[in-house]
């Protein structure tokens, strides 16, 4: 597969092979990102489409000297922040009879599960969860993660550091973890 | 908690210069706070690093694809339609009678949007008193000063 920055040019000079490229380069990657961020598969991929719409429209002022992912993965999480705010949207909270299950198995962390930590990224706030989302989903550095959302290395480390505690303790509340 | 846990966030992501990284190496041993803190990070990673949805790609793209035609077919229409409403009354009326046409009518919107207020009252109130002892033009004047 050809370079980003290659596929921007040919986009730029009218192939729309090349975004059509892009866009099966970094599909998954950002409706992955989507769905960790809003809960649900349906506002994932809406969120995606505005997303690569986003991209569509934007690509000719994009920077060349800047990451193409970075700016990918920004334009994911503000158009993820803007969709789930119009849309007032809270993340369902877990069913009482999933933590039953997850009790049963209590004290091994080994055993938590996606959907209860699915469940648990939704009450964490956006910044948390998008820093969280970037770093644990995505694999991103801290000096990425940085580039990615225009804050500093410090805030990163920060927001992950609380995002982790905060899940804790959510998990925690929901029998899922006990001995914080 | 343990003091070092910052470090230990730190220390899983792999953002420790090698003294601090060494340093945690041995005291993740010896630290049961942090081993336990250590099997809790690594969890809450693999789970959300699995937490992925299958999605149809070829679907994906196709959506996309026909939002970007809606979207500039949308785009070329409404600049067809600016253009083509001019050049067609350019082309069947000439520039002086749509001119006259215009005048004509802004002056009639004009002429009808005047009310007097006499006439207001008279055709809100049809069923007042006052409107049977006055039905000519002429006196509406004359009305205008006893209403008021
Ligand atoms: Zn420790």
């Amino acid at each position: 597969m050809p370079e980003d920055l290659e596929l921007i040019n040919r986009f730029l000079s009218g192939d729309m092979e090349a975004f059509e490229m892009l866009v099966k380069k970094y599909q998954n990657r950002v409706i992955n990102t989507a769905y960790s961020l809003a809960g649900n598969v349906s506002d994932a991929e809406d969120i995606a489409q505005d997303t690569f719409l986003k991209i569509y429209h934007g690509l000719n002022s994009f920077k060349a000297q800047a990451k193409f992912s970075s700016w990918l993965y920004r334009i994911t999480v503000n158009t993820a922040y803007d969709f789930l705010r119009a849309q007032k949207h809270k993340t369902e909270s877990l069913e009482e009879a999933d933590c039953e299950n997850i009790r049963a198995k209590e004290n091994n962390p080994d055993l938590l599960t996606r959907e209860l930590i699915q469940g648990a990224l939704g009450e964490i706030p956006f910044d948390f969860r998008s820093v969280l989302t970037l770093r644990e989903l995505n694999g991103l550095s801290y000096e990425e993660i940085s580039q990615a959302l225009k804050i500093n290395i410090g805030t990163v480390e920060s927001r992950l550091f609380r995002a982790r505690r905060i899940l804790k303790g959510i998990l925690t509340r929901k029998g899922a973890l006990k001995n914080v | 908690m343990c003091k070092y846990a910052k470090l230990l966030n730190r220390y899983i992501d792999n953002e420790l210069p090698r003294a601090k990284k060494e340093f945690m190496d041995t005291h993740i041993i010896s630290c049961p706070a942090c081993g336990q803190e250590m099997k809790f990070l690594n969890s809450l990673r693999q789970n959300i690093s699995q937490n992925k949805i299958d999605t149809n790609a070829d679907f994906f793209l196709n959506r996309l694809k026909g939002r970007i035609q809606q979207e500039e077919k949308a785009k070329n229409l409404s600049e067809n339609f600016v253009f083509d409403f001019g050049k067609w009354t350019r082309k069947l009326i000439p520039v002086p009678v749509l001119a006259s046409i215009l005048i004509i009518i802004f002056l009639n919107l004009n002429q009808n949007s005047y009310t007097n207020p006499v006439d207001e009252y008279l055709f809100t109130n049809q069923n007042s008193n006052v409107l049977a002892l006055i039905d000519t033009a002429g006196q509406q004047s004359e009305l205008g000063l006893l209403l008021y």
